[in-house]
C-alpha cells in the first residue's frame, strides 16, 4: 500500500502533495521517447518518483560520447541498447513500478498503437523528424507533451496540447515548418555541456509530476528558455498560430504518409555548371552575391538579389525555377536551402562565378 | 524611443550579441527588417518572435521599453 511505503515519505509529507497526489503518480502512465541526455534524468526522476507505469523507446546503443551527460549508463554498458540498460537501472531503483520497453525508433504506426495507453508523453529526442512525428501524433490523439530540447548551454521546456482558457498550443504553433536539419546545429554538431540535459530533463520531469498531480502552475502554453551560462530564465506565453498556415496533417492517413525524416533533410541540388548549361534558359539565374561584388554577370540574363535580401524577394520567385549563384557556391547554396522550405526546383550552381569565369561563360 | 532584443541559441552567434539595445523604428515587420539587413545570416534561420515575453504573429507597433525576443527551435536532447 501507497499509505505504508516509507519510500515516498519524503514527498508524501508535503504541505500541497501528501498521499492522495501520490497515489495520482502511481495510477499514472508515462511514454518517454529517447533515452538519452534529456531521457536518463526523466527516466531516473519518474522512476523513483513512482510513476506507476513508464515507457521508454530508443533505438540506440550506448557510446564513449554519451557517458559525460547520459548518466543512467556506464563504461560497461558500451555496446548495449540503451532501453535495455536503462530498464535494469530503473527496476533496480524502484521494482514496484511497471516498465515497458520500446527497442525501436519511435514511428507513426507505433505512435498510433501506443500513444492511446499513456497519459502524457514526453518528448526527450534528439532530431526534428522525431520531434514533429511526435508532436503531430499528440495532436492527433490528443494527449499531453512535455516538451525539452537543448542547444550547447541553453534549453527549452514546455507543455504542448493541454488546454488552459479553451485554447492547446502545439509546438507547430510556434515553428509550424520543420527545420531543415542543417539549419540548426544538433549536439553531436555544436556540442552539449553535459548537465545542461540533466538540468532540463529534471525540469521535464517536474512539469510531468505537475501535470499529473496538479500542484503549482505547469508549463501549459509557455515555453521556458533556460541558459546555464548566466542562470537566466525566460518564460515566454505562446498563443495560436492563426496568421500562417498549419501543415500538420490532419488526419492518420495523411499522418501515416508523412515522411518526417525527408521533410528535415534539405535536398539542395547542387548543380554542376556542364549539367546546369543545357537547361539554363528553363531556370531563372539569380545572382546573390553583394551589388559590388566583381566580376559582375553580363552575359547572361539573370536576377541580383544580395542574400541578406532574398527573404523580401520571396513572393516575386514563386513558383519558379531557379538557379542561385554566388562567387564560390556556398551563399547560392544557402539561398537555396532558405527557398527550399517552401519552393520547388531550386539549384545551387557549384563553383560560382569564380568556375563560369574559368570556363569563359562570363 | 529605445528598445531591448534579446537573442537565443545560433541567433546569439549570428548577432554575436545576446542582448541589444536599439531605437524602435516603429513595428515588428520594420524591426525584422533593419536587423536582418544588418545580419543577413537570420534571413535564413527559423525563429518566433515574442514581445515582451508574449509570442506575437502580427505586426504590432513596438513602444519604448519594449523588449523583442528571437527564439530558434533547439533540437539537441
Amino acid at each position: 500500500m501507497i499509505e505504508q511505503s516509507e519510500r515516498y515519505q519524503r514527498q508524501t509529507m508535503l504541505d500541497g502533495f501528501g498521499i492522495e497526489a501520490q497515489a495520482k503518480l502511481a495510477q499514472a502512465r508515462v511514454l518517454v521517447i529517447g533515452a538519452g541526455g534529456l531521457g536518463c534524468p526523466i527516466l531516473q526522476y519518474l522512476a523513483a518518483a513512482g510513476i506507476g507505469h513508464i515507457g521508454m523507446a530508443d533505438d540506440d546503443k550506448v557510446s564513449y560520447s554519451n557517458l559525460h551527460r547520459q548518466i543512467l549508463y556506464g563504461q560497461e554498458d558500451i555496446g548495449q541498447y540503451k532501453v535495455l540498460v536503462a530498464a535494469s537501472k530503473l527496476h533496480a531503483l524502484n521494482n514496484e513500478i511497471r516498465i515497458s520497453v520500446y527497442q525501436q525508433r519511435w514511428s507513426q504506426s507505433l505512435a498510433i498503437e501506443f500513444f492511446p495507453e499513456y497519459d502524457v508523453i514526453v518528448d526527450a529526442t534528439d532530431n526534428f523528424a522525431s520531434r514533429y512525428l511526435i508532436n503531430d501524433a499528440c495532436v492527433l490523439i490528443n494527449k499531453p507533451l512535455v516538451f525539452g530540447a537543448v542547444s550547447k548551454y541553453e534549453g527549452q521546456v514546455a507543455i504542448f496540447n493541454v488546454k488552459q482558457n479553451d485554447v492547446a498550443i502545439n509546438y507547430r504553433d510556434l515553428f509550424p515548418n520543420t527545420p531543415k536539419n542543417e539549419e540548426v546545429l544538433s549536439c553531436s554538431e555544436a556540442g552539449v555541456l553535459g548537465v545542461l540535459p540533466g538540468i532540463i530533463g529534471v525540469m521535464q520531469a517536474t512539469e510531468v509530476i505537475k501535470l499529473i498531480t496538479g500542484i503549482g502552475k505547469p508549463l501549459i502554453n509557455q515555453m521556458l528558455h533556460y541558459n546555464a551560462l548566466t542562470h537566466s530564465m525566460y518564460v515566454m506565453d505562446l498563443i495560436k498560430n492563426t496568421t500562417r498556415p498549419l501543415n500538420f496533417p490532419l488526419d492518420f492517413e495523411t499522418f501515416l504518409n508523412t515522411d518526417y525524416t525527408s521533410l528535415c533533410e534539405t535536398a539542395i541540388h547542387e548543380i554542376a555548371i556542364d549539367d546546369w548549361i543545357p537547361i539554363k534558359d528553363n531556370l531563372i539565374l539569380v545572382d546573390v552575391r553583394e551589388l559590388d561584388e566583381l566580376p559582375r554577370i553580363h552575359a547572361l540574363a539573370h536576377l541580383s538579389i544580395p542574400l541578406g535580401t532574398l527573404h523580401l524577394h520571396l513572393d516575386s520567385l514563386q513558383n519558379k525555377d531557379i538557379v542561385f549563384v554566388c562567387q564560390t557556391g556556398i551563399r547560392s547554396k544557402k539561398a537555396a536551402a532558405l527557398l527550399k522550405i517552401t519552393y520547388q526546383k531550386v539549384y545551387s550552381l557549384s563553383g560560382g562565378v569564380k568556375e563560369l569565369v574559368q570556363k569563359n561563360i562570363l | 524611443m529605445k528598445i531591448e532584443l534579446i537573442f537565443f541559441g545560433q541567433l546569439t552567434d549570428i548577432v554575436g550579441a545576446s542582448s541589444l539595445m536599439v531605437d524602435s523604428p516603429g513595428t515588428i515587420e520594420e524591426l525584422k527588417k533593419i536587423v536582418i539587413e544588418k545580419y543577413p545570416a537570420l534571413a535564413t534561420m527559423q525563429y518566433t518572435i515574442a514581445v515582451n515575453n508574449k509570442i506575437t504573429f502580427d505586426n504590432v507597433v513596438i513602444t519604448e521599453n519594449d523588449t523583442i525576443a528571437w527564439m530558434p527551435p533547439f533540437s539537441g536532447g
